[in-house]
């Protein structure tokens, strides 16, 4: 029972030691590392980068050529138009296209995902704005949408489900052929936007649907009904987890669709055209993805601890160009490297993939099995001599030859067993 | 010993009980308090607008009681609603002979709010000197923060010490505008999201008012009684603010809003900047909030008091064009309210709505209230005489009692008797 | 007598301060630690704004220390007292009553103070290396209630573990409660600068009540 209980301690503390010393050893040890930001010249046709180095921030091409503000701002008329504009140096047209403020300014898109978004906390219960009741500013409605096996309005004030409007909802729903219970939603349950799109939902079968409230009405539709000929194999095929909504000034792009297979679409125009977003190494749940699109091109970047990738599009979704750089990740730093070393396991509670808390173990470099070895022969030797090796210090051992220096400390920490 | 102890416990005691049971009072019976009416100023009718709140309800009215439809309302206040008024094609294409576009409309509107709490807030004593001619579209951060005490100072925040050259060349020129430190007022905007910088005003020891700018990293710094035209001089002479508010607009006319020692509040406008003071008859700066939202016709200066609404609307020109005045209900007034007066002979606070100080906010009683501790004081006497137990040392319960009413009763029933 | 009675306390405490002394200056460190990493991770001037519009404080969550400690210290000081009426013995010395409790209190307050010192000090020296002077009085602005009230804590925490009776212990208990939150408001940068005359002559007044307890404990109510 002594035996147990003490295993059953030092299983405990090598757990937590896991978790607080490497967490304390980056406290000491972390450098601010920030990834390049990836832009594209649409008068050179080549990738720029604005890159940070130790305290300071250096512009350049992919070949390394440093560039100075005013020419790096000059290369990238379309991301520096205010600033061109103001010292009057702002092309006319580039690629035919004429440059003017109020096109510039118009023909925007940005747009942000992050992995935490896609798989994160929320509470079902999100508002479903009126897309069209005439006002030119978006309201927030009294009520909210429970969607799940069924679909609810529940009115925020009295904390009553509104019959009515969940009947008319309910009847609209199997109408449009939507199997219960819904899995994927996606939307943007706020007024601060020029429209309101409404929300995608993917029902139980996997197929896609888009619902918007018009003059307290419920408009649903299978988007793959909508989608033109060509396009709707392909919606009927796809097998979303992550509708992202962000409604935009152009209204040209509906949504971006991130599949169980980690592709990310465009969902695009009147005909819902479903554009795949040509990545090659797209993790979801690993990497940001940042759509930043203009009057010329579309830039999609998506960047991740040990690597960012670019592709541009043009304005009819067509490759234009790519461009891939592996970064060094942590791990691969010296202070990286000494940790894989030093600590044979870490334990998180926190990830950057999820929003969600769980148990997040990384194992340490091969040169970390040979420190436990050392330490465990250093420590048979040391009891040893102490005339202590017995095989109530089992617990002891074990700590030290699964756990290393946490099996170390510990026994050191911990009362001697007798 | 003794005795003074207990009068601690007594006193501490009564002022705890000052504090929260007015507080637990007001979360039991706290109604949502109806707001004072949105105000405006039509460009079509020349007069004020209300959007008042009634039981939930909205209503529009002018000043007369009027009613008028969400749509009538609108076109009345072009300048206000011009997007939902183009989008149902409502939009009038001039009015009195100016023409009306989006992008005018949009560049002559301002708003700026001054509330009571802005007059007496603490504040680090470091602020950002914006560079205002960077030559750049955006502004931007700068990498140091100034200190004004003393003297003039720049911190560099990388290294946590003083720019000793910067420093310097601006010491050169406060001292060739013979600035008196230390400074009493200084008022800036450290933000970089704002159209333009107008750097800080100043105000030094000597009560004269300065304005100082970066410019491409030189000082610039005036002694604005010597910027303006001689007709202005005098005024700027005799004119000693203790609050000053800058916040940037697009178009650039009003530079700052500023509260002289009299207390009468004043706009500087303009490149020379000239003072326009406002003729409000109920504005007190450590009391009411003020709000100075201007557009392409007018320029309507609002003041908020717990009690009162007062509406002042000037022209482009700063002529008078229009002046309301309204008493509000007070929640002090209200039931509730009332109540409360009666029971709590004083209430407690250590936050206040019109200072970011904590303090000593002791709000007393009504006159109703003296009659309620009365009572309670006899009762207590009463009830002691009955039980043999008046005596001289009780008298500090009995003046908890007199001084606290109900919460000295109270105190008494939960402290330990005197022996 | 006096020193007597101030040794036999610090007999009795020397150990439990000593691990307080230590794991407060260890915790203090940390926070510098954490200081040292932020300005690493961002720009000065990033901290720098982020202190001077937002009120971010490094050593904020140093907060609750003070408090904790006025109450750890005065149970670690009188429980072994109360229990089995031990302060009877003391209340029977040669003294005048109120002077022997009062050399209890003044051994309990200048500990404390000792105790949190060394830690305030590291967190001085570490705020002055990356901040300017300003930082430092806004240390000693935000920091002096949160102190004060560790003073409060453990006077009210003598007053009411010395209390014989549990009726009143609850009093006690409510009192304490409701005035210790008040030391704990949150506030910007010297926004407690009026009140902090008052706050300290409310902390000086509150040594009076635990003779208060203490006189009702020797004449033996509630036993």
């Amino acid at each position: 029972m002594k035996t147990f209980a003490r295993t059953l301690l030092f299983a405990s503390g090598v757990i937590l030691l896991a978790h607080y010393l490497p967490a304390g050893y980056w406290l000491l040890s972390a450098k601010m590392r920030r990834p390049p930001i990836v832009y594209y010249s649409c008068t050179e046709k080549q990738f720029m980068f604005f890159r940070y180095t130790n305290q300071t921030a250096i512009r350049m091409d992919a070949h390394g050529k440093v560039y100075e503000r005013e020419e790096f701002e000059r290369i990238l008329p379309i991301d520096h138009w205010m600033q061109l504009l103001r010292d009057g140096k702002l092309p006319d047209t580039v690629g035919g296209v004429a440059l003017t403020a109020e096109a510039l300014r118009r023909e925007r898109l940005s747009f942000r995902i992050k992995p935490t978004m896609i798989d994160t906390p929320s509470v079902n219960l999100t508002p479903l704005l009126d897309a069209d009741t005439g006002r030119v500013r978006l309201e927030m409605p009294e009520d909210f949408m429970r969607l799940g096996a069924t679909i609810e309005f529940i009115h925020a004030q009295t904390n009553v489900v509104e019959r009515e409007k969940s009947a008319l909802f309910q009847r609209a729903f199997a109408e449009a052929g939507f199997v219960f219970p819904a899995t994927v939603l996606g939307g943007n349950p706020s007024t601060m936007k020029p429209y309101d799109e409404g929300y995608y939902v993917a029902d139980a079968t996997g197929a896609t649907f888009h619902l918007r409230q018009l003059r307290g009405k419920p408009d649903i539709h299978r988007v793959s009904s909508l989608a033109s000929a060509e396009d709707k194999p392909k919606w009927e095929a796809l097998k979303p987890i992550y509708f992202h909504v962000q409604e935009q000034d152009t209204r040209e792009v509906h949504a971006i669709i991130v599949d169980k297979s980690n592709q990310a679409w465009f969902a695009v125009g009147k005909n819902y055209r479903l554009v795949p977003i040509p990545l090659q190494h797209y993790d979801p749940a690993r990497m940001s993805l940042v759509v930043r699109g203009d009057l010329i091109n579309r830039l999609i970047s998506a960047t991740g601890e040990d690597s960012v990738e670019a592709v541009v599009l043009n304005r009819d979704y067509g490759l234009v160009d790519r461009y891939t750089e592996p970064l060094v990740p942590r791990a691969a730093t010296p202070a990286g490297k000494l940790a894989r070393a030093i600590f044979p396991f870490t334990l998180r509670f926190e990830d950057v993939s999820t929003g969600y808390l769980g148990v997040f173990t990384e194992v340490g470099s091969r040169i970390a099995l040979l420190v436990n070895g050392g330490l465990l022969v250093l420590m048979l030797v040391w009891l040893g001599s102490r005339k202590q090796l017995r095989l109530s210090r089992l617990p002891d051992l074990l700590a030290v030859a699964i756990g290393g220096i946490y099996g170390v400390a510990l026994v050191f920490l911990l009362p001697k067993a007798d | 010993m003794k005795l003074l102890a207990r009068l601690v416990l007594l006193v501490v005691g009564l002022l705890l009980l000052g504090h929260y049971l007015p507080q637990g009072y007001w979360l039991l019976v706290a109604k949502r308090w109806p707001h004072g009416p949105v105000v405006f100023y039509s460009c079509i009718t020349k007069d004020f607008l209300f959007l008042r709140s009634t039981n939930g309800a909205m209503a529009r009215m002018d000043r007369n009681g009027k009613t008028y439809s969400r749509a009538e309302f609108e076109t009345l206040l072009p300048l206000d609603n011009w997007a939902q008024l183009a989008r149902d094609g409502r939009m009038p294409k001039s009015v009195e002979g100016v023409e009306l576009s989006p992008g005018k409309i949009r560049y002559e509107r301002m708003s700026m709010r001054i509330r009571p709490d802005m007059l007496d807030t603490p504040e680090v004593p470091l602020h950002p000197l914006l560079e205002s001619e960077s030559g750049r579209v955006r502004l931007e951060t700068p990498g140091d923060f100034m200190r004004l005490g003393n003297g003039i100072a720049f911190l560099s925040a990388a290294t946590n010490a003083i720019e000793t050259e910067k420093s310097a060349r601006f010491a050169k020129a406060f001292a060739a505008a013979r600035f008196a430190f230390p400074s009493t007022v200084i008022a800036g905007n450290p933000n970089i999201l704002k159209p333009y910088d107008e750097g800080y005003f100043l105000v030094d020891a000597a009560g004269a008012t300065f304005h100082l700018l970066q410019v491409r990293g030189e000082p610039v710094l005036r002694r604005i009684s010597e910027a303006v035209p001689a007709a202005a001089k005098a005024q700027w002479e005799s004119l000693k603010p203790t609050f000053v508010h800058v916040q940037e607009q697009e178009c650039r006319e009003i530079r700052a809003f500023l509260v002289d020692q009299n207390r009468r509040p004043w706009l500087v406008v303009g490149k020379d900047y000239r003072l326009v003071p406002l003729p409000l008859e109920h504005y007190d700066p450590a009391k009411a909030s003020l709000a100075v939202r201007g557009d392409l016709f007018n320029r309507l200066i609002t003041v908020n008091s717990e009690d009162h609404l007062e509406l002042l609307a000037f022209n482009r020109d700063y002529a008078e064009v229009g002046r309301y005045n309204e008493d509000l209900p007070t929640r002090k007034a209200s039931e509730a309210g009332v109540t409360a007066r009666v029971l709590f002979p004083f209430s407690l606070e250590f936050e206040d709505d019109a200072s970011g100080f904590m303090g000593f906010y002791l709000k007393a009683g009504s006159l109703g209230t003296l009659l309620v501790s009365g009572a309670c004081l006899l009762g207590v006497a009463g009830w002691l005489a009955a039980r043999k137990r008046l005596s001289w040392r009780r008298l500090p319960d009995l003046l908890a009692v007199a001084v606290g009413g109900i919460y000295g009763v109270l105190l008494i029933f939960l402290l330990p008797k005197t022996e | 007598m006096f020193k007597a009675l101030v040794y036999k306390e610090w007999i009795k405490l020397r150990l439990y301060w000593t691990l307080i002394v230590v794991a407060h200056l260890l915790f203090c460190v940390y926070l510098c630690l954490q200081l040292r990493h932020a300005f690493k991770l961002h720009d000065a001037l990033a901290v720098w704004s982020n202190w001077v519009s937002k009120g971010y404080l490094f050593f904020k969550p140093a907060k609750n220390i003070p408090l904790l400690l006025g109450v750890v210290l005065g149970c670690l000081q009188f429980f072994p007292e109360i229990l089995n009426k031990k302060l009877r013995l003391v209340l029977h010395l040669p003294l005048v009553e109120d002077r022997a409790v009062g050399v209890h209190l003044l051994a309990g307050l200048f500990l404390f103070t000792l105790a949190l010192l060394p830690g305030l000090a590291v967190l001085a020296v570490c705020g002055a290396s990356y901040f300017p002077w300003e930082f430092l009085l806004n240390f000693w602005y935000i920091y002096l209630p949160w102190f004060l009230g560790g003073y409060a804590a453990y006077l009210l925490t003598v007053f009411t573990l010395v209390e014989p009776t549990w009726r009143l212990r609850v009093t006690c208990l409510l009192l304490s409660a409701a005035l210790l939150k008040l030391f704990y408001i949150d506030s910007f940068y010297d926004g407690w600068r009026r009140l902090l005359p008052g706050m300290v002559l409310l902390t000086v007044a509150l040594v009076l009540l635990p003779l208060l307890s203490s006189n009702r404990f020797s004449k033996g109510y509630g036993s």
